[in-house]
């Protein structure tokens, strides 16, 4: 049963992945303190595993064709089962959704405008997703082509840009860490930006193209993204080296550093608007996702009644949630990326081989 | 909190009425209750209440008692 | 209580829906009688007595037995054709009749009177309403049906270079407030059979002609029907311009931008229906309306397709980095001196700190002061007699914004910038209104929340521009890489586009066969004339 009835074609779906990916530049911290100047081996590593995750994903979508992650739960689990698992979901787009909101708070807060107080930014900024939300799927998606072809214009201007402080010493040492540290890293970086992608079997059915050519958008975009995050990484510390551990921003740092000419030195603000912007269609995107499960869950007619009301959670959940930066960068190096292979790969492996074993599959139902 | 009471006033008169006219009450229900879910949340705000963060509550669980998870070095 | 107040109201607004509306005429469905007097004394209290209704009663026959009337409206009509082909005729027929009998309307119709064009008619409504249109009606006495004979004629301006559009190189007919000479004008450009020129009369005290033009097949049918029935359901007493028709028949009548493009030159409305879209001529207009228009249109205008690609295509670019200068630099110079000092490039922030410190108003207040004085002046420079004009665009622009920095009420650059800003808002004449509240919308978030206001702004338009649709086609749709692409941003050569834009037409994709460049000069033609010439 199809609520939003909008369709996206398939290069809308390859660069929102794309898109998706791309925005969580922002989310390097967590693993950069780990690793340090090693990080862009653990992100070469990270994007291998997340393609395993994405063999499961595609699977899942070739085996339950025009069906949204709701309707294989119901399938798959029966009824009852089913909704318990749809609710593990809500808890977890809805918090993925206020995750974001907070990181996208904190470094306008910190960044851009220290003085006015979170709340007005973050119910300002929601405002605006609130409203594209609820025109649908096609509204979150419209522009992802425009934002990721924007966005990999400026990483490789930069890039060059940057050149002039690159030092490829900063590079070494090279695997001087202990053995544990590697994994962790790549355990965040193959669940923290890489295995979000799971929001996208949420709108499956939305999108217009033969089911078997699925998988193939869906690579190609998480290549794009994966490539375009392997890159910045690589950038960041070539140019910052070994005190990259010291900023909550890297690229906002390494940004600061290049210098045009005298008069034209100050390249963060271009990162920070296109920061905003990127954020703006992760976060919308992932509102979206919340929305649509939930009035999947309870069967209602359009899911734009309860945009606002979700918005508002949102809001106040991103307040709530850490009472400090510390002890968000603290939780999301060492347990958040336990907590979210939960979500991302258990359940969706589960729901495969449970599906794999009562041979159950979209195309027998003759629905 | 007079600010939280007179928004979520506004937002009710935007989205209500729609819903009344067209008389589905399953619809009405999971809209009014979340309108009040969020209410109470942002009054709880407004009031500079500070209520547990069910996040941190797993991922203590987690850490605690299925003891998994990062050393901090 | 205040449920009661708000059914109150409901009930009540929607009881004023079912208004009588005075037609033309009551008693539309009302016959003639065969009594002549009778048929007069009612045109007579129906029209009234005005001066310009002429009734001329004759008598014609072999003995003058028979009589008629002829009923017209002086100044509508054309009195020489009158005479020459409906009185004439009639008047020196010399057959014999006998009585009415052998006599019959259509035998008048058909063999006696001159005039194309003739229509028999027995209601009163259709008997009034040509009369009202410039035909004139033909009363016998003893017949149950009138005659009405189209004989219009009456004053019209000339075909003259329209006022809004200007062009260096290409056409400068534009378009009339008659809707014959409209149409005539659009029949010289597209001389296929397929052009249709569909007929409506809209508006209940007005009954303007409007005219619907599409070349069938290569419009889209849905947006034809959806037009039809727009256009159907309005229900007004007076449509006096296509402005009127405008309002009533786009879709988000609170957005910033509209819908519904207009224009004043033939080529212009021609070029677009050869695409796939619906012209609407109004009777009374010269402005004729093109249905669906996408945002990239306002960007486009007749010239580009007349200069040659590589300019075009940099004029179109500048057209749309001017949109953006118009709408954003206000905020941007705004959101800079407020909240980010730290952008603006040292030298000129000294600049910039004097200016600010010798104002008593933030910048928001002042940068409002000059936008809203801009547009009075504007406005002020459109109603002023001619004569005047000139010396009040000095006076304004220069002694008083001078006077105003010398005083101490705005900042030195904050001038600059809204002149800048003013100059660019002009080169997109169909915009000028939505940048002028874009640009306010944009000052008032970026004096609140700074550059993250402007973000917010620019997020806003692009959500508000994704959610328009304009008949069902998407309003921005060019931001993805389609074939559309080849006419959005830049404009590529005529010989490349060789398909219509794919949202809108319907069925005749094709403008031409295949992609041919021009040719290039033949190598062995210039041998042989160089051969020519040696020997």
């Amino acid at each position: 049963m199809k609520i939003d009835n909008g369709k996206i074609s398939a290069s809308q779906f390859m660069f929102a992945v794309a898109c998706f990916i791309q925005a969580s530049t922002l989310l390097t911290a967590f693993f950069i303190s780990v690793t340090k100047q090693d990080s862009w081996i653990v992100s070469i590593f990270g994007f291998l595993i997340g393609m395993i995750f994405l063999w499961i994903y595609t699977a899942l979508m070739k085996n339950f064709p025009n069906k949204n992650l709701v309707e294989i739960n119901d399938l798959v689990f029966g009824p009852v089962i089913g909704k318990i698992f749809s609710f593990i979901y809500i808890y977890f787009f809805l918090t993925l959704s206020a995750l974001n909101l907070k990181d996208m708070g904190d470094f306008v807060g910190i960044a851009i405008m220290p003085d006015t107080p979170t709340i007005v930014i973050l119910v300002s900024f929601m405002c605006i997703c609130a409203w594209a939300v609820r025109g649908g799927i096609e509204i979150v998606t419209r522009y992802s082509l425009f934002f990721t072809f924007t966005t990999s214009f400026i990483i490789i201007v930069t890039f060059f840009l940057a050149f002039n402080d690159i030092d490829f010493n900063n590079f070494l040492p090279i695997f001087n860490q202990p053995f544990m540290k590697y994994l962790q890293g790549t355990h965040i970086i193959s669940t923290i930006p890489f295995g979000e992608i799971v929001v996208f079997l949420m709108v499956t059915p939305n999108i217009e193209i033969p089911k078997n050519k699925i998988g193939k958008y869906f690579t190609l975009g998480f290549a794009i993204g994966g490539i375009s995050l392997i890159l910045i990484i690589l950038r960041d510390i070539a140019v910052l080296g070994n005190v990259i551990t010291l900023f909550t921003f890297p690229s906002f740092e390494t940004l600061r550093m290049i210098r045009l000419s005298s008069t034209l030195g100050r390249m963060e603000v271009l990162f920070a608007v296109i920061l905003i912007t990127l954020m703006f269609f992760k976060i919308s995107f992932l509102y979206y996702v919340s929305v649509l499960v939930i009035s999947q869950i309870f069967k209602l007619n359009s899911h734009k009644n309860i945009v606002i009301g979700v918005g508002i959670i949102i809001i106040i959940y991103s307040t709530n949630l850490y009472y400090s930066m510390i002890q968000h960068m603290e939780h999301g190096s060492n347990i958040t990326p336990f907590q979210w292979l939960i979500y991302e790969f258990l359940l969706p492996l589960i729901t495969l081989t449970v599906a794999k074993i009562r041979k159950i599959s979209s195309s027998e139902e003759g629905n | 909190m007079l600010y939280v009471i007179i928004i979520f006033l506004i937002i009710s008169f935007i989205d209500l009425p729609n819903l009344i006219k067209k008389d589905s009450k399953k619809e009405l229900i999971v809209v009014c209750s979340i309108l009040c879910f969020g209410f109470i949340l942002s009054s709880l705000y407004a009031l500079g209440i500070d209520l547990p963060s069910p996040l941190v509550g797993i991922e203590n669980f987690l850490k605690n008692i299925l003891k998994l998870g990062y050393k901090d070095q | 209580m205040v449920f009661r107040y708000i059914s109150r109201k409901i009930v009540s607004a929607q009881n004023r829906n079912k208004v009588n509306h005075d037609a033309i005429l009551e008693n539309g469905g009302l016959a003639i009688s065969k009594n002549l007097e009778e048929n007069l004394d009612f045109i007579k209290s129906a029209i009234g007595e005005s001066q310009d209704l002429k009734i001329h009663e004759f008598a014609f026959g072999e003995h003058n037995q028979f009589s008629g009337a002829l009923v017209y409206i002086d100044g509508l009509v054309n009195t020489i054709q009158i005479t020459e082909s409906i009185l004439k005729p009639i008047v020196s027929n010399r057959k014999k009749y006998k009585s009415l009998e052998e006599l019959t309307i259509s035998e008048i119709r058909r063999s006696i009177l001159c005039s194309g064009s003739v229509t028999e008619s027995n209601l009163f409504s259709q008997i009034l309403d040509g009369c009202l249109s410039g035909s004139t009606v033909m009363l016998l006495d003893g017949f149950s049906k009138g005659l009405i004979i189209n004989t219009e004629m009456w004053e019209k301006r000339d075909v003259t270079e329209p006022q809004t559009e200007t062009v260096i190189r290409g056409p400068r007919e534009g378009f009339t407030e008659n809707l014959r000479t409209n149409t005539t004008l659009l029949r010289r450009r597209i001389k296929s059979p397929k052009l249709r020129m569909d007929h409506m009369t809209i508006g209940h005290k007005t009954a303007t002609n409007v005219c619907i033009a599409y070349i069938e097949g290569v419009a889209r049918p849905e947006i034809i029907e959806l037009l039809r029935t727009r256009l159907d359901s309005i229900d007004v007493d007076a449509v006096l311009d296509s402005g009127y028709i405008e309002e009533y028949i786009e879709e988000s009548p609170f957005s910033i931008f509209s819908t519904v493009g207009y224009s004043e030159k033939p080529d212009v409305i021609a070029s677009k229906i050869l695409e796939g879209r619906i012209a609407i001529i109004s009777d009374g207009s010269p402005f004729v309306l093109t249905v669906p228009m996408l945002f990239i249109e306002s960007f486009q205008t007749a010239e580009d397709y007349y200069v040659r690609a590589f300019y075009a295509s940099i004029t179109r670019l500048m057209r749309i980095f001017c949109f953006f200068i118009a709408v954003f630099v206000v905020p941007i110079f705004i959101a800079l001196s407020t909240y980010h000092q730290e952008l603006i490039p040292t030298t000129l922030l000294f600049t910039v700190a004097t200016a600010r410190e010798g104002t008593p108003f933030p910048a928001l207040f002042e940068a409002l002061v000059l936008v809203i004085s801009f547009e009075i002046l504007r406005e002020a420079g459109l109603r002023l007699p001619r004569a005047v004009g000139q010396a009040m665009s000095i006076v304004g622009a220069l002694i008083v914004g001078d006077a105003a920095v010398s005083a101490g009420l705005v900042g030195a650059p904050m001038v600059i910038v809204v002149a800048i800003t003013a100059v660019a808002g002009f080169i997109i004449p169909s915009q000028t209104d939505s940048i002028s509240m874009l640009r306010i919308i944009m000052m008032i978030l970026a004096a609140f929340l700074g550059g993250f206001g402007i973000a917010i702004g620019f997020l806003g338009m692009l959500v508000q521009l994704a959610t328009m649709t304009s008949f069902g086609v998407p309003y921005f749709g060019a931001v993805m890489f389609s074939r559309d692409q080849q006419d959005s941003f830049i404009r590529m050569p005529l010989w490349i586009m060789e398909k219509r834009p794919k949202n809108i037409v319907y069925k005749d994709k094709q403008r031409k066969e295949v992609i041919i460049p021009p040719v290039k000069s033949d190598e062995n033609v210039k041998q042989k004339g160089q051969d020519n010439f040696d020997e």
